[in-house]
């Protein structure tokens, strides 16, 4: 569990968070949403170490994250962040096996290169294998790193909108390998995502923020509600269910609802 | 990549044993025994070379920067006029070589923690400010440096052109001892970090992702690197452009970003360049031109290549 | 009123001892010192001062690179190069056609960066004038092995030093090639703004961008190879004074060119007099004061705006 209790974070004059209290549950998928500059991404970063946290405390299975060691925290907790570009002479399978680093130190087991193999697999990478990350495009270099992350094999998992640049196929599929490694394994999953559907369908949990303030933490059937999102975005929502799928619709504004 | 590798060291064999043998035959051994030393010292100044800047350039994550940039060398000149002023040619700091060359990289190395301490304190200061910031003091040490030359007694300013002209005249068995020693102390103390590198690579963020205190391992490497530079600046001088010439070729050549590859290739590069300009001063030129205006300018040519491809992308 | 002050100032000082009153009264043996060897030097400062500063606000507005200034993108190591040359291949021509050398040069080099330079128009800020500073060292490495080559490595470091001692009744005269420079810099300065928001932008404004980009770089490179082939080389002068002006009186180029002309020429004053009283009855090159000076506030303008 990681328990977050009045955090604030500056940034030279500008307050970025406001004190945020927030218990994140075990073994669920949460979306984070929320308007440009809610403070999405800071959090994140707070919670990975990224940045140090000055006033507030997070703790991660009840111990405050600044007494773990550095090594030891890599192999609980694993980022992936918003922009990845690197001008490396890197394959594919090098990068992907950096994410066993923690565990190996740089010599790889026999089990590390079966995780490996088997992430790559997993994120139908197989055929990028040893091509060199510097000519991929945007979308297969996210997946990449994102192969990175999920190779290093931790509890829980941060990912900072890592739909970005993904096209709709793509898109799908890491949504439902997420979902799918939270359900067989367990993991905690904590994602930023910007396509709200994708939260409403896939989320077990979602956490609006806005001016740095938490807005709610609920479970997403109650926070896929018109009056809810409409709150937090300052825009007309309109929920539409078909079946098991849940859309919401804000695409005509305030106006025309 | 490993018939590259074996290309790249049967041309610095053939280069090393072209220098040594050159024409003399075998009884001239005290003619070898000079090209022997000379030798050593270029070793040495390539390895200090060749990782200071390919290490700097994944710290940069910029391939065309060196470390020589951030003012060491005329910082170097600039300490040995204050302490010929303030301490005159026979106090120990001038006489003793030792000394002297202790003294210079403690300072060079308290002087590239003030210039990096606003670097770690604001991550969102780009590098390239620091820099910029080294330029222009290096252009400050320069004119302090030519300042400070005019007070000084004819009789010792003998001492500070020796120090100012790059060439390999000034190595005793002494001073490539003593930059051996140090060297190897760098390489030692630096060991443990060496396994970061690569992760380095990946920037900040993804290298604390991956359990590498990336602040630590950056600090203890600029901190090297500052060591290597000075041993290589007091050994042969100002040699601003060979590190971006070798790791220029060697990111042509290599296809691996792994520091081990990288840095065992880089070094042969740096060999066959030093040696070559070495054997060209030696019998091309008859000793006229000096070692580091040769290799700077050939550097300093294939940088601007590119340069010019860099700003064309 | 701070300009002639200065004014009056540097023509005061010097070994031979004048009065205020002198400078006004023509007693035959100061007014001849003062013909030879004051007036000449002060012209030679103050034209110097306003020609480089000028020089630079046109490189930054060209590059749109508030640290790009002939000395740090090769223009001063460029047009060192150029006279070098004209010294060593035609050392019986006159001053005009090794000016007209170390020009043709410098011109050619320093459009080489600028150009390139130029058409990015949002890269690293910092980066460019990283660069422009290493091109700078790769034309200093090419002079210094021409001067190791045909051993007059000693008599450059002599007049490669900024000197103002040497602008003597005679020698000075060309220096007034700097005038119908920073007229026509005033003239265009508005097209030379216009030029540093991009090819494209300056195309749809029906403005010939090959052309004054030309301009603009011709303008620099004969300010810059006049001053060093008649006093040396004088750094920052034309990357400081523009910025300071900037700080105060904002980033208007046509109205600045005049105050930045007049801040250059008596920043050079300034630093002039400075060098010649420190270790008074000697003088020292000016421009070490300058490099000394100029690098010390320069550190603090990058300072602010780093932060």
């Amino acid at each position: 569990m990681i328990e977050i209790s009045s955090l604030h974070k500056k940034i030279g004059y500008k307050t970025i968070l406001k004190g945020i209290n927030l218990k994140i549950p075990e073994g669920k998928l949460i979306c984070l949403i929320g308007p440009n500059g809610a403070g999405k991404s800071s959090l994140l970063s707070l919670i990975a170490q990224l940045e140090k946290v000055e006033k507030g405390v997070i703790e991660l299975d009840n111990r405050d994250i600044r007494s773990y060691r550095l090594a030891e925290f890599s192999m609980k907790l694993a980022y992936l962040q918003q922009h990845n570009h690197l001008d490396l002479k890197l394959t594919v399978a090098e990068l992907v096996a950096y994410g066993r680093f923690p565990y190996s130190k740089g010599r790889l087991t026999a089990n590390d290169h079966q995780i490996i193999e088997q992430t790559i697999g997993e994120l139908n990478l197989k055929s990028l294998r040893n091509s060199f990350i510097d000519e991929l495009s945007g979308g297969e270099r996210q997946r990449v790193f994102l192969a990175m992350i999920l190779a290093q094999d931790t509890p829980y998992i941060l990912l900072d909108e890592p739909l970005n640049n993904l096209d709709m196929k793509h898109a799908v599929e890491i949504m439902q390998h997420c979902k799918n490694l939270v359900c067989t394994q367990g993991k905690t999953i904590l994602i930023v995502v910007h396509d709200i559907n994708f939260a409403a369908n896939y989320a077990d949990y979602i956490v609006g923020m806005k001016d740095g303030n938490l807005a709610f933490m609920l479970p997403t059937s109650q926070a896929i509600q018109a009056d809810v999102l409409g709150k937090l975005f300052n825009i007309d929502f309109q929920i539409i269910t078909s079946g098991v799928t849940v859309m919401c619709n804000y695409y005509f504004g305030k106006s025309r609802l | 990549m490993r018939n590259k590798f074996i290309i790249l060291y049967s041309i610095v064999c053939f280069v090393i044993i072209l220098f040594l043998v050159h024409g003399v035959s075998f009884n001239h051994s005290f003619i070898i025994f000079g090209r022997l030393q000379r030798l050593c010292a270029l070793l040495l100044t390539a390895a200090a070379i060749t990782y200071a800047t390919l290490v700097f350039q994944s710290i940069t994550t910029n391939k065309i920067l060196t470390p020589s940039l951030m003012g060491y060398e005329h910082f170097y000149l600039l300490i040995q006029v204050v302490l010929l002023l303030l301490c005159g040619a026979n106090s120990i700091l001038i006489a003793s070589k030792t000394f002297n060359f202790l003294l210079a990289a403690v300072l060079m190395i308290l002087y590239s923690a003030l210039l990096y301490r606003g670097f770690f304190k604001n991550r969102n200061k780009k590098l390239y400010f620091i820099l910029l910031i080294g330029l222009v003091l290096s252009i400050f040490f320069h004119s302090t440096t030519q300042f400070l030359q005019m007070r000084i007694d004819p009789n010792e300013y003998a001492y500070v052109q020796q120090a100012m002209f790059s060439s390999l005249g000034r190595t005793s068995v002494a001073t490539l001892f003593m930059a051996f020693a140090l060297m190897l102390f760098t390489f030692i103390g630096l060991w443990r970090y060496f396994k970061y590198l690569d992760l380095i690579n990946l920037g900040r963020n993804y290298a604390r992702g991956l359990g590498v205190n990336y602040d630590r391992v950056v600090r203890w490497q600029l901190a090297g690197i500052s060591i290597l530079v000075s041993v290589s600046t007091a050994l042969i001088g100002p040699i601003t452009f060979v590190g971006i010439f070798v790791s220029g070729i060697t990111y042509r050549l290599v296809t691996k970003a792994s520091h081990r590859t990288t840095i065992s290739f880089g070094f042969g590069v740096a060999l066959i360049l030093l040696i070559s300009a070495q054997f060209l001063i030696e019998r091309l030129f008859n000793y006229k031109q000096s070692l580091g205006v040769l290799v700077n300018l050939f550097g300093g040519v294939y940088f601007m290549f590119l340069l010019f491809k860099f700003l064309r992308k | 009123m701070i300009f002639i002050c200065a004014v009056i100032f540097s023509l005061k000082i010097g070994v031979e001892e004048l009065t205020i009153k002198d400078l006004f009264s023509a007693t035959s043996g100061s007014s001849k010192l003062l013909i030879i060897s004051r007036i000449p030097r002060t012209l030679t400062l103050l034209l110097t001062g306003a020609g480089l500063a000028v020089a630079g606000v046109i490189m930054q507005q060209l590059t749109r690179n508030k640290f790009l200034a002939p000395s740090t993108a090769g223009t001063l190591d460029a047009a060192k190069l150029g006279i070098l040359m004209g010294l060593l291949f035609f050392p019986h021509l006159g001053m005009l056609p090794k000016l007209g050398i170390g020009l043709l040069v410098c011109f050619a080099l320093t459009s080489f960066f600028t150009f390139s330079v130029a058409e990015i128009v949002k890269k690293d800020s910092l980066l460019i004038p990283v660069f422009g500073v290493m091109y700078g060292y790769v034309l200093n490495a090419l002079t210094t092995m021409l001067g190791v080559h045909f051993n007059i490595i000693q008599n450059m470091e002599g007049w490669l030093i900024g000197n103002f001692a040497k602008s003597l009744q005679g020698q000075y005269e060309l220096i007034f090639l700097l005038i119908p420079i920073v007229v026509i810099s005033y003239n265009y300065a508005h097209r030379f703004t216009i030029l540093g928001m991009g090819k494209s932008f300056t195309l749809n404004l029906g403005i010939n961008y090959r052309f004054f980009m030309g301009l603009g770089i011709l303008l620099t490179a004969i300010t810059v190879s006049t001053t060093v082939l008649l006093v040396g080389s004088i750094p920052f002068i034309d990357l400081v004074v523009p910025n300071l002006v900037s700080l105060f009186h904002g980033d208007n180029m046509h109205k600045n060119l005049p105050f930045t002309a007049v801040y250059g020429a008596i920043s050079l004053l300034l630093c002039d007099s400075i060098a010649r009283l420190i270790i008074y009855p000697y003088e020292m090159p000016a421009s070490m004061i300058i490099g000394s000076l100029g690098a010390l506030v320069f550190l603090i303008i990058l300072l602010k705006k780093g932060r």
